[in-house]
């Protein structure tokens, strides 16, 4: 090693951060070369300059807004200004002195030790553990509590949904069993003569029309009138309108009504037929069936 | 002295357990804030500080210029920060190299308790901030490898940059004593070429 890497290598040897085969080597020039010890001797006056700082007594002085004893004041803020040690030290004699004048500063408990650390820091991560595994264990139990709660409850919708998708499926059925009737030729359809209900009153007036099968009924109207224009409505036993139809012209062509397959449900019903006379809807005749 | 000072010193001496209770709880409270720069040393750095109160009361030091409250707490403080400076770095021994005549004990004139701390803040007032930067770097410990990293410089440029500081300072010293301010480096080691050509680059 020559001079210049040795006496460059000078501060490292100082505060020790030379690697051994470095260090050794360095040391083992410094002790053959006197030139390089008094570059050492320099490098140790350049460390206590650069590691100089302002006096614990005048830091104090200053933080009890007291002017610094034996060292220039611009001097000295000017080396607080660019020392960040000395600035944080300052800080904390400002703080001492701020317990001093307020007892009302509340001061938390001193720091514990790195031993009572560690013991602490072990107690309150089995305590976090123990929290974490205790939150855990209460998610399952409330959810099984929810389950075992809400189970009942979605196995009665579900028993409800699977009746009425059985309706469902048997309307289908029975629907399309009726199309593939109305596509088929109709043999046989019953005729029945319906009468007015008051013309057969005391007698069963009731036309039995099966629910099953095509029916046409014949009406036999009874009221002279002079109105052309006559309304039809099919009433089931509540009185609810169940069809109507206005504005019928009373001629050959109103004579029957004929109600396909399932166009009915099982129940009793009324035919009434009314004309329209200056404008206002007059009741007229009444026909009552019966679909089983 | 109040009076009541004068009696809480003598109380205190004679072990009172309340004043005894009084003054420890000024030193805690005192002290507080040092703590977490004391870390592990709390505990030995608040009994330091018990026993220096003790003993500047035994020696009749406080003399009631402040409060005797006001007095402890800056005796606290001057302590607390007295040993968290001790905690610093500090250079490493180097007895094997140092021979009579060169160590750090044979340049009384150059000892910072023998020096006036205001000159050495003026040397340090003279010296560039980068400068300082990188040496406070180095009083903190760190490698040249470290400093390189941190500083995003060729570990030759930053060994060459800092030799230049350490001149700057030195020279800096030299001006300010009277003496002649040199280049700041030693005598006895001519530049090589190749170190004269890498300082001129890389000065700053």
């Amino acid at each position: 090693m020559i001079c210049d890497q040795a006496i460059e290598r000078l501060p490292w040897l100082l505060n020790g951060s030379l690697e051994a085969a470095e260090r050794e080597e360095v040391q083992g020039h410094l002790t053959t070369c006197a030139a390089c010890r008094e570059a050492l001797a320099e490098t140790r006056e350049a460390w206590k300059i650069f590691g100089q700082h302002l006096p614990s007594e005048t830091l104090i002085a200053m933080a009890y807004g007291e002017p610094p004893e034996g060292i220039d004041s611009a001097l000295a803020e000017r080396h607080l200004a660019s020392c960040p040690e000395c600035a944080a030290e300052l800080e904390l004699a400002r703080m001492s002195r701020r317990l001093e004048e307020d007892d009302r500063i509340a001061t938390f408990p001193v720091k514990p030790s790195r031993e009572t650390g560690k013991e602490y820091r072990g107690w309150r991560n089995a305590a976090l553990a123990a929290g974490l595994a205790g939150l855990v264990a209460f998610s399952g139990w409330f959810q099984a509590a929810q389950r075992s709660h809400l189970v009942p409850g979605l196995e009665a919708r579900n028993h409800t949904i699977q009746q009425e998708q059985a309706k469902l499926e048997a309307g289908v059925k029975e629907m399309r069993d009726q199309m593939a009737q109305l596509t088929q030729p109709q043999i046989n359809t019953p005729i029945p003569d319906l009468h007015p209900d008051e013309i057969t009153r005391g007698e069963s007036a009731e036309i039995l029309i099966p629910a099953n099968r095509a029916v046409t009924l014949a009406l036999q109207p009874s009221h002279e009138t002079t109105a052309t224009e006559r309304n039809v409505a099919l009433l089931d036993e509540s009185g609810r309108t169940v069809w109507q139809q206005s504005g019928l012209r009373l001629d050959d062509t109103l004579r029957e009504f004929t109600f396909t397959t399932g166009l009915l449900k099982p129940g009793r019903y009324t035919i009434q037929l009314s004309t329209v006379e200056n404008g206002q809807p007059v009741p007229r005749e009444r026909y009552s069936i019966r679909v089983q | 002295m109040g009076t009541d000072d004068r009696e809480m010193v003598a109380l205190f001496l004679q072990g009172d357990t309340e004043a005894v209770g009084t003054v420890d709880g000024w030193i805690s409270r005192a002290a507080w804030p040092y703590q977490r720069r004391l870390a592990d040393h709390w505990d030995d750095v608040l009994q330091d500080v018990r026993l220096e109160v003790t003993r500047l009361l035994g020696q009749g030091k406080f003399r009631g210029e402040s409060s005797l409250r006001t007095y402890l707490w800056r005796v606290v403080s001057h302590t607390c920060l007295d040993q968290i400076r001790a905690l610093k770095w500090k250079w490493v021994d180097l007895e094997e190299v140092d021979q009579p005549g060169s160590g750090p004990e044979s340049v009384p004139a150059s000892s910072a308790r023998q020096e006036d701390k205001d000159l050495l803040l003026r040397v340090l007032d003279r010296v560039p901030p980068d400068c300082r930067e990188m040496w406070r770097m180095i009083v903190a410990g760190l490698s040249y490898r470290e400093m390189g990293l941190r500083l995003s410089v060729a570990e030759g440029t930053l060994r060459v940059r800092v030799l230049r500081c350490r001149e700057r300072a030195v020279a800096a010293r030299r001006e300010l004593l009277g003496g002649p301010p040199g280049n700041g480096r030693n005598n006895g080691v001519k530049n090589s070429p190749k170190r004269s050509e890498r300082a001129n680059t890389d000065d700053m």
